[in-house]
């Protein structure tokens, strides 16, 4: 009988928005064969020579200098196949998974390698990187810490299940919440979108569209009415101390939403009033509204996902 | 296990044997010489630069006085094992994977006989791939090689995914003439404007079943509402019938026919092959 040969792979996505302040004594274990490590020494700029043609010195120069990423480790029995592919479809659940947890700027890379040997190892398989996510400003400056990864080893499990398996309601949510990030760079789709993933998330499943008391009954119940939508952004020391509830915000956010829907534009007192104080100027009230969209979607599905995480979680 | 004829078995072990030397082992630096490939690949001096050049045309390779530089390209194709398909090109595919495509014969609930066709697959063993709509609630009466020779008789058993997905898988294990195709499962594999083989057993009034072969373009990789990807080959010259495998230059099924469309314009048709992407086949054969 023929010996089957394994090869040692991985699949790498680089974690570029990693807080300057994360240190890591060793690999971070996030699931099985999943870790979160620092990658300075497995990325040698050398490694990516061969791919000149394809991409620039620039960029292969910045892919050996990654910090930190996630690196999924597996064993093919073949060439490549259906098990990179595995890997490849599980790192971006991962990364999304993250994203839900707490939305950055950075962007989904794959980077597949092998190792020759116990130490060396080949790049052999990578995709570049895809356009920069037009992220709320409330979300530039966010960046992962260790929390998010404690976080996000306690979520992943339900996470992955609910991709395999649904409830679809659920899945349309997480849907419409990244395609808002990875494809979409009008502000005002992002919000009609991240709106229609807010409403298929309070639907249960069953009859739209939800009454408007029905949807605020829900929204209080999963996010909380009275919840500041900047709490826990990194970007919460720059507004000053006004609060900004999810209960006060989300009658304009419908108005809005139904406006840019029936084809009108922005209302001209939302553009030009003050919503709130940013890093650099003052940030409209509509783009606070972008973001309350954008909030309430992704801590309702976290909710979702914490109400149901029960003995999933591998802590 | 091979359907090829002796010269691209010699030509197609050679591209291999240099795929192997280049990308299969570690060298000093990507710059290698031409001496050394010929030794460690035993081919001939007078052969190796024609070789070479198939794989340069295919930027795989640079050759750079007498040396040869790696590309990216290459060690992504030598790790997918298809660099002799994607340097010797679609006719190479089809001469090593037409064996593997086969025509169902099946009976009609109403009764009488109706026929798709299907493919053999590396993995899973012992699968021909087809549409669902050819095999469900239907039986298989019998499975027919390119040549109208009965292989398989009836009654076979045959899993199909969900009731939108209109691909199926019939137990059946090939024959040892034949090489299975393999099926590409990444997401990303199919980009447009590709070239592609198409491979099916067409109904043509009057005419004996035969094999087709023909080729096409990627046209529109769209996505649709249900959430799953749509795949249209443009400029194939004939219609063929569902569940035949779309082949990519790395020879690999990256698509399985789903039903053809005709326009016909100033006089002109045009035919336009629908298609599902392979990586759908995780849905009936989901990861262990």
């Amino acid at each position: 009988m023929q010996t089957e040969i394994k090869f040692r792979k991985a699949t790498i996505v680089p974690v570029s928005e990693a807080s300057s302040l994360l240190k890591l004594d060793g690999p971070l274990d996030i699931a099985n064969s999943l870790t979160f490590e620092n990658a300075e020494g497995l990325l040698k700029p050398e490694m990516f020579d061969v791919w000149r043609d394809m991409v620039s010195k620039r960029e292969r120069d910045h892919l050996a200098t990654v910090r930190f990423a996630f690196v999924h480790r597996f064993e093919s029995t073949e060439y490549v196949g259906r098990e990179e592919a595995l890997s490849d479809d599980y790192a971006y659940k991962v990364f999304l998974c993250l994203r839900v947890i707490k939305p950055t700027k950075a962007v989904f890379q794959r980077i597949q390698v092998r190792w020759l040997d116990a130490e060396k190892i080949e790049v052999f398989g990578f995709q570049l990187p895809e356009v920069w996510p037009n992220v709320p400003d409330a979300e530039v400056i966010n960046e992962i810490n260790l929390s998010d990864l404690k976080h996000l080893r306690r979520l992943l499990p339900i996470f992955l299940k609910v991709a395999l398996n649904g409830p679809e309601n659920i899945r349309h949510a997480i849907r419409a919440f990244n395609v808002g990030y990875t494809e979409l760079r009008d502000p005002t789709t992002q919000i009609v979108l991240w709106m229609m993933g807010v409403e298929a998330l309070f639907s249960d499943g069953g009859a739209l569209p939800l009454s408007s008391k029905e949807l605020l009954v829900r929204l209080n119940d999963s996010v909380g009415l009275e919840t500041d939508i900047y709490d826990s952004s990194t970007m919460r020391q720059y507004i000053g101390a006004k609060s900004y509830k999810v209960g006060e915000l989300f009658h304009d956010l419908v108005t809005l939403r139904n406006s840019l829907v029936h084809g009108a534009s922005i209302p001209t007192e939302w553009k030009e009033m003050d919503g709130r104080h940013g890093l650099i100027s003052a940030v409209p009230y509509a783009d606070v509204l972008r973001e309350a969209a954008s909030f309430i979607l992704r801590k309702g599905i976290l909710s979702y996902l914490e109400h149901n995480t029960g003995t999933d979680s591998l802590q | 296990m091979s359907g090829l004829s002796e010269e691209s078995t010699l030509v197609s072990g050679q591209v291999q044997s240099i795929a192997d030397y280049l990308f299969g082992r570690p060298h000093s630096s990507d710059l290698i010489q031409l001496n050394d490939i010929a030794s460690g690949t035993q081919i001939d001096k007078t052969n190796l630069p024609r070789l070479l050049r198939k794989l340069e045309t295919k930027e795989i390779i640079d050759i750079e006085g007498q040396h040869v530089r790696l590309r990216g390209l290459g060690v992504s194709l030598h790790e997918e094992r298809c660099i002799p398909e994607f340097v010797l090109g679609l006719p190479f595919c089809l001469e090593k994977y037409r064996a593997a495509v086969v025509r169902i014969v099946v009976g009609k609930v109403e009764g009488g006989e109706a026929a798709g066709t299907g493919f053999f697959v590396t993995a899973p063993p012992n699968r021909i791939i087809t549409n669902r709509h050819v095999v469900f609630r239907r039986t298989i009466i019998r499975i027919e090689n390119e040549h109208g020779e009965i292989i398989a008789t009836g009654p076979l058993q045959a899993e199909t995914g969900p009731e939108n997905l209109d691909l199926a898988a019939i137990q059946f294990a090939a024959p040892p003439d034949v090489t299975p195709i393999p099926i590409d499962w990444a997401r990303d594999s199919v980009r447009e404007l590709d070239e592609v083989l198409v491979l099916s057993y067409p109904d043509i009034a009057l005419t004996k079943p035969a094999l087709y072969p023909a080729t096409g373009r990627v046209g529109i990789l769209g996505d649709l509402l249900i959430g799953r990807k749509s795949l249209m080959i443009s400029g194939v010259a004939s219609a063929g019938s569902s569940g035949g495998p779309i082949i990519s230059e790395k020879g690999k099924a990256i698509a399985i026919v789903a039903r053809e469309a005709e326009s016909r314009e100033e006089g002109a048709t045009r035919i336009f092959v629908g298609a599902i992407p392979s990586h759908y086949l995780a849905e009936i054969f989901p990861p262990k």
